[in-house]
């Protein structure tokens, strides 16, 4: 029984042993990591507040 | 929708490498192949099947392009190639609402029927009397407006303005989105469900939403699918939900618009995490660009034959059409004809005595009789040299050619039939005249006769008045005449009318993707074997997108859906 997680495990395994992936296995792998929080790259908030007492 | 063979995955199997997630159906698939296949070549039998398929490709569309996210974060006019797309606002949605009650209020009387008239003017041929006769009983003594008896309680929930579908905002979370519902549903059978069925399809799904404090935004949208290699009208159903929306309760709304249609399957599939027990893998593609509506139908000829694809929706847009009028045929004006048609009929300024009016607002006389008019319509072929006054063809061929607008002002129901581009001064004259006189009409449709292929196919002669023009809102038997804009016990506006006719969107109507394709059977096979129609699907892209000549495929994206798949007879 195919589940998204043992497609994931499959494609990835036969990425490692050096076969193509095609942007639809490409797609996959880049919704399951988004979704297990496995990113390359993680989002960072900056905000800036200004003293608005300058003097102190 | 038709029934699957066993479920979801044998349903998907087989239409071959993959399914689609969208309105599921494929009735008499098979048998409308050959059609199908076609009617690249032959569109010219306006009666038959290949009429539907154009038929439904031409329909006006509420759907729209925009993602739903963008429906409740964009509110200004988005620069595209092709022109702007406007995305809603929250004021915009209000007064769809707004609009949307309007419509669903009954006229408040019954339109008495046009009184069927024989008439001879000067220089027609004298028609000798037929002898009464059971056996072949005259149905073309009366007028082919819509015969409103049947029609009038039926809720009309579509309304389009501008670019838009049915669609609502119950509340926004900080513009956080939970989960995205969808859902395939169709009202088609034998025959391409009329708007006013597709409204009716739609609005307990509209008004579940709307009740729903789970349902954050919606979209229902006015869609076409391809099953089997013929097309199906549907709707294009998209819900952003909180955690707590429960989608066996929407199951249940599914399920009855399924009963009531007399649909054999229908699903209902909500966004899930990737480790939800028996999710499956959903891809959304987007085409590198729009397709018009031809390019769409080759498209989905292409999907079934080379890609494998039997099932599919279509993700559509309008275009905005804001100062191009290509929304309607805009034909160069035949004045040699003009003139000849003023000069058999003379002009009359009292609009219940007009048969027409022109684009300079002049009204040609159709009354005999000095009260009202008196004369059928099609009796203008008659001034084109033709003979036969049953056929609507000619008659259509006429307003095409002069940029004249049928009227109908003898009754309670001020009518008016476009075929082209209105004048502002036909549109102004036709409002001014519903505004000036509301003690006089009940209300007022502007409706517009959809063209056929490359807006030229009406007005063929082989179109036969007894298999056509019957009824224009059964459309069993004629190309759609739906795109109406109708007010009552209220004033109307020609703004609001323009807007309307932009929406309609007919030869502006783009296809700019596919949708949810799943894959099939995930949940029955192995990884292995789940990995191989994927690879399959690949390869089948790529041939597709080679044969088809589409420049590219955007990268798919990919969601996990949980769902469910609904059988007559099984589940409703």
């Amino acid at each position: 029984m195919a589940t998204v997680k043992g497609l994931y495990d499959l494609i990835k395994k036969e990425q490692a042993e050096g076969k193509p992936i095609g942007m639809f296995e490409q797609s996959i792998i880049d919704a399951f990591e988004a979704d297990n929080g496995d990113k390359t790259t993680k989002e960072v908030d900056v905000s800036f507040v200004k003293n608005k007492d300058e003097t102190n | 929708m038709p029934l699957p063979v066993i479920g979801l995955p044998a349903l998907l199997q087989a239409i071959a490498t993959i399914g689609v997630g969208g309105a599921v159906g494929y009735k008499a698939q098979k048998d409308l192949q050959p059609v199908i296949k076609a009617l690249k070549n032959s569109p010219e039998d306006m009666g038959n099947s290949e009429l539907k398929m154009l038929r439904a490709l031409l329909l006006p569309t509420q759907a729209i392009a925009s993602e739903v996210k963008d429906l409740t974060s964009k509110s200004v006019p988005k620069s595209t190639g092709d022109g702007l797309v406007f995305g809603p606002d929250a004021d915009q949605i209000e007064k769809e609402k707004k609009d949307l009650e309007i419509i669903l209020k009954p006229p408040t009387r019954a339109p008495e029927p046009v009184k069927p008239v024989i008439e001879i003017f000067p220089g027609d041929p004298i028609e000798a009397p037929e002898i009464p006769t059971t056996k072949q009983p005259e149905i073309q003594t009366t007028e082919g407006f819509p015969d409103l008896s049947e029609e009038l309680n039926k809720p009309q929930i579509f309304e389009q303005k501008e670019s838009k579908g049915i669609m609502g905002t119950n509340s926004q979370e900080g513009g956080k989105i939970i989960k995205d519902v969808t859902a395939g549903v169709s009202a088609q059978e034998d025959t391409v469900p009329s708007l006013l069925e597709q409204g009716q399809l739609a609005k307990p799904i509209k008004d579940f939403f709307n009740e729903n404090d789970q349902v954050v935004n919606y979209k229902i949208g006015d869609t076409i699918g391809a099953y089997g290699g013929t097309v199906e009208r549907s709707l294009d159903i998209e819900a952003n939900v909180k955690p707590d929306f429960n989608i066996d309760t929407f199951g249940e709304v599914i399920k009855e618009r399924a009963k009531q249609f007399n649909q054999d399957a229908v699903f209902v599939a909500e966004s899930v995490p990737s480790n939800f027990e028996g999710a499956n893998v959903g891809f959304s593609l987007d085409f590198g660009s729009d397709l018009k509506m031809k390019d769409a139908l080759n498209i989905s000829n292409q999907l079934s034959e080379t890609a494998q694809l039997d099932g599919f929706t279509f993700k559509v847009k309008n275009l905005d059409t804001s100062g191009s009028s290509i929304y309607l045929p805009q034909n160069i004006i035949d004045a040699e004809l003009t003139e000849k048609a003023i000069k058999s009929y003379g002009l009359t300024d009292e609009i219940n005595k007009a048969g027409f009016i022109m684009p300079d607002g002049k009204m040609l006389n159709f009354s005999r009789n000095g009260k009202v008019r008196d004369t059928e319509h099609r009796r203008v072929n008659l001034t084109m040299g033709g003979s036969d006054v049953n056929d609507f063809a000619p008659m259509y061929d006429f307003m095409n050619k002069t940029g004249a607008i049928r009227l109908t002002g003898n009754a309670n129901r001020l009518y008016a039939e476009l075929s082209a581009k209105p004048s502002n001064t036909q549109l102004k004259k036709i409002v001014d005249e519903y505004n000036n006189n509301r003690e006089k009409y009940d209300s007022m449709i502007i409706s517009i006769t959809v063209p056929g292929k490359d807006n030229a196919q009406f007005g063929q002669e082989k179109t036969e008045a007894q298999e056509k023009g019957i009824d224009l809102r059964k459309q069993d038997y004629r190309l759609p005449n739906e795109a109406f804009y109708e007010v009552h016990g209220e004033k109307a506006n020609a703004t609001d009318i323009i807007n309307k006719f932009k929406s309609t969107d007919i030869t502006g109507k783009t296809f700019t993707g596919i949708r949810q394709l799943n894959i099939p059977d995930f949940s029955n096979i192995s990884d292995a074997e789940a990995l191989q129609k994927i690879r399959n699907l690949q390869n089948n892209m790529g041939e597709f997108i080679e044969s088809t000549g589409l420049k590219t495929l955007d990268k798919p994206q990919t969601k996990f859906y949980n769902t469910k798949l609904y059988t007559k007879g099984k589940d409703y």
